[in-house]
């Protein structure tokens, strides 16, 4: 009967389905390079705990605090018997920092250790051997966040039984060169998203203008075109930043095909809007509304990007900050250019209605692409 | 404005973060964790005292033997990759002095299969039937590796070597799925039906392993009544299996009978293949748990990908696809996934990303297997048209 199982076994192993989460410890070590300490924070499942110490006393398979606390010193001795850190090939000293408490995640109560490394210095580099578990499991993994010194986000190591030893980066990447990719990566997307730089164009081309019943007359004022301009840049700014950095926290998400089709959309409107006219004062409350749209893009972008962990929040503002430049590039080339033409019977009869006309056919093939799956011959 | 923005956003940040904030229980008496080897199990209670046994006779290789075979029972059994990694370390210092034990070279065989290792399965396996060519197990193992590859001539020799070896039924099933993925869909599906009337003795796990295998031809013919009836049939022996749940998820789903599907799986968030259809369906049906369910299977995902698991790509591709809506993250999973697995389902997640990412030709792989193979699929085969109006060869 065995065998047979075991045949059947073979004919379902394609199913592959573990109902499980494969055992993992997590730590966190962070370095402070002027006293050459790392602190360490040590999560260890409960059950893999049990299953080499036999924390379980009475058998009942019900583990108590109080039969986890009494061993605590087991514990410690166990787990700090399979770390080793040494700085410049001398040992660091490990020591119990805090007593032993508990934490919940995913699968399960994990203890938490608390641990001091005390290393001779820093200056000859820094290692680690992990070797927690490995001869009883070697499907089990150490995970890592080291978190270098002055630095703000974490690097993560993942250990197995063939990457059991090794090394720590000293240098922390900086918070401002951090920064700097991410403002570098903001203005690149404004540029090569095409989507982006003709809806803000679609919104700026009647900015010199005033509509007059059914035509155009040029605005009076430099004065009062760009505050129209710095009203509707504002309002997209501002509605982009909240929703991108909704997004990317995580509190909201809505699905790429949706984005990207109501942003293709967004520009017919708003090029239309030139043509037949109706939204003149308020142009501001169309460029928050549908910015509000374009900063999930702008999310799903960053995400391609991936996010550091740790350092999220430099990221997101880099990146929209990023954003806001390439913004403000267009701005200022395209509006003193449109100024001095507003004039003209050419930027009125043939500029403005074509160029609208143009961005909307443009952005219908966009949204037909988008919403419909529609593969043009472009 | 942008300092208070960046501010807002801080403050939001710090606020996600300070959840994972670890404590210390009131009382000693407090239960802290449930174990899941209760000591009312006896296949755990068993295993247990085989291990003290091993502290006092480690170089006692049968011993080692039952042990990771134990191990290895319990992780099909209940789904726990631990127990994988317990059958792992048991059979480690055998690699020195087991060289002539067919047992040993099956079980490794097994173990390496599991974590996708596929090249080093087969020579463990070869290794297992030079050793002890009666032995049933090795034999049917390279099978199911020879299909999970799509290598269907071997598979077929596999299935034929049975033939003297294991029941009737077993030997016809085997047969049958070669079959149904070569070109003869319908000679395969009646054969094995026939079969199955004919082999009154069959124990239960047989059956229901048959019964799922013909829903899922049925379904390919299109005779819809009848693959509702294989399910039901096979869900009616009483065995809890995670493949026909999840075989007859898609089913329903595929009937858009998501209501039923939230009902079949009440209990099994836990496993992730079947979490991912409880997803799918709560999406369908716009259940209140279906936001809970998406978060909890992109959490496993993540944790997955942090340690560098590769087991679930197919799942996690269709994840990405149908509860995200990310397609390129979808294909890049299911490219991946092709690569070193390439059945049906594979095959149909990987064109429907490349579809929805509009990127015909990524599906390519997908498109020879089917024209290769004369798979019989309409579903497919619609997939295939769409993808080669695109660009994509057939």
């Amino acid at each position: 009967m065995k065998r047979f199982l075991l045949l059947l076994a073979a004919l379902a192993m394609h199913f592959g389905a573990w109902a499980h989460k494969p055992s993992d410890s997590y730590l966190t070590m962070t370095a402070n390079g002027e006293k050459a300490e790392i602190a360490v924070r040590w999560d260890i499942a409960l059950r893999d705990l049990d299953y080499v110490l036999g924390l379980d006393r009475d058998g009942n398979g019900d583990l108590t605090w109080g039969e986890v606390r009494t061993r605590g010193d087991d514990i410690v001795k166990y787990a700090v018997d399979h770390l080793q850190i040494t700085g410049g090939e001398k040992a660091c000293a490990l020591q119990t920092a805090a007593p032993m408490q508990l934490d919940h995640h995913s699968d399960g109560t994990y203890a938490v250790l608390t641990v001091a490394a005390k290393c001779p210095s820093f200056d000859n580099g820094l290692k680690v051997h992990y070797s927690l578990l490995f001869d009883v499991d070697p499907t089990h993994r150490g995970l890592i966040q080291w978190i270098a010194p002055g630095g703000l986000a974490s690097q993560p190591l993942v250990f197995s039984g063939d990457s059991a030893e090794q090394a720590l980066q000293l240098e922390a990447p900086s918070a401002w060169k951090t920064l700097k990719q991410y403002v570098v990566e903001g203005i690149w997307h404004i540029w090569l998203g095409y989507d982006h730089i003709l809806f803000l164009l679609s919104l700026l081309l009647p900015a010199v203008l005033l509509r007059m019943g059914n035509h155009w007359e040029p605005a009076a004022s430099l004065k009062k075109s760009l505050l129209e301009v710095l009203k509707v840049v504002t309002a997209f700014t501002l509605a982009h930043s909240i929703t991108l950095s909704l997004a990317v926290l995580g509190f909201v998400s809505l699905p790429s095909r949706f984005v990207e089709s109501t942003i293709a959309a967004s520009i017919i409107f708003a090029a239309l809007n030139n043509i037949r006219g109706g939204i003149e004062k308020k142009r501001w409350v169309m460029a928050f509304t549908f910015g509000l749209i374009h900063g999930f893009g702008f999310a799903s972008a960053l995400a391609d990007l991936g996010l550091p962990q740790g350092a999220l929040a430099l990221a997101l503002v880099g990146f929209n900050l990023g954003v806001e430049v390439g913004q403000m590039a267009i701005v200022t080339a395209f509006v003193p250019i449109a100024f001095a033409l507003r004039g003209t019977v050419f930027y009125r009869r043939w500029f403005m209605p074509i160029g609208s006309v143009i961005i909307a056919i443009v952005a219908l093939y966009w949204f037909l692409q988008r919403a419909f799956d529609f593969q043009g011959p472009f | 404005m942008l300092k208070s923005l960046t501010l807002a956003i801080l403050f939001a940040l710090a606020c996600s973060q300070s959840s994972a904030a670890p404590f210390t229980p009131k009382s000693d008496s407090e239960v802290v964790e449930k174990l899941p080897a209760t000591a009312n199990d006896p296949s755990v209670r068993r295993v247990d005292s085989l291990r003290k046994q091993l502290a006092a006779r480690p170089n006692d290789a049968a011993l080692r033997l039952e042990i990771a075979q134990r191990y290895f029972d319990l992780a099909m059994a209940q789904g726990d990759p631990r127990y994988v990694g317990y059958a792992q370390a048991a059979i480690i210092p055998l690699a020195q002095t087991a060289a002539n034990n067919a047992d040993y070279w099956q079980i490794r065989g097994m173990l390496e299969q599991y974590s996708h290792d596929f090249p080093g399965a087969m020579k463990s396996l070869e290794k297992a039937s030079q050793l002890d060519p009666q032995a049933a197990n090795p034999i049917a193992w390279r099978a199911a590796i020879d299909m999970v590859q799509a290598q269907y001539a071997e598979a077929l020799a596999e299935c034929t070597k049975l033939v003297p070896l294991v029941h009737p039924l077993f030997a016809q099933g085997c047969t049958a799925y070669v079959q149904a993925n070569t070109g003869h869909l319908q000679a395969a599906y009646d054969a094995l039906n026939k079969e199955l009337n004919a082999a009154g003795d069959a124990a239960p796990g047989l059956v229901l392993w048959v019964q799922t295998r013909l829903g899922e031809m049925a379904i390919r013919l299109q005779k819809y009544p009848e693959a509702e009836a294989h399910y039901t049939s096979a869900l009616k022996l009483g065995i809890t299996d995670q493949y026909l749940l999840g075989a007859y998820s898609d089913f329903l789903l595929l009937q858009k009978r998501p209501a039923e599907v939230v009902k079949l799986l009440a209990d099994w968030e836990r496993s992730d293949i079947l979490l991912l259809r409880l997803a799918l369906a709560g999406k369908a049906m716009n259940h209140p748990k279906a936001a809970d369910w998406a978060r909890q299977l992109d959490d496993r995902f993540t944790a997955a990908l942090q340690r560098g698991d590769r087991l679930h790509e197919q799942e996690a591709a269709r994840f990405e696809l149908f509860v995200q809506g990310h397609p390129q993250k979808a294909l890049d999973y299911a490219v991946r996934n092709y690569g070193s697995q390439k059945e049906a389902r594979d095959a149909d997640i990987l064109m429907q990303a490349a579809l929805a990412a509009n990127q015909p030709k990524a599906a390519q792989p997908a498109l020879d297997w089917l024209r290769v193979n004369r798979y019989e699929d309409p579903a497919l085969a619609q997939l295939a048209d769409q993808l080669v109006a695109k660009g994509a060869t057939r």
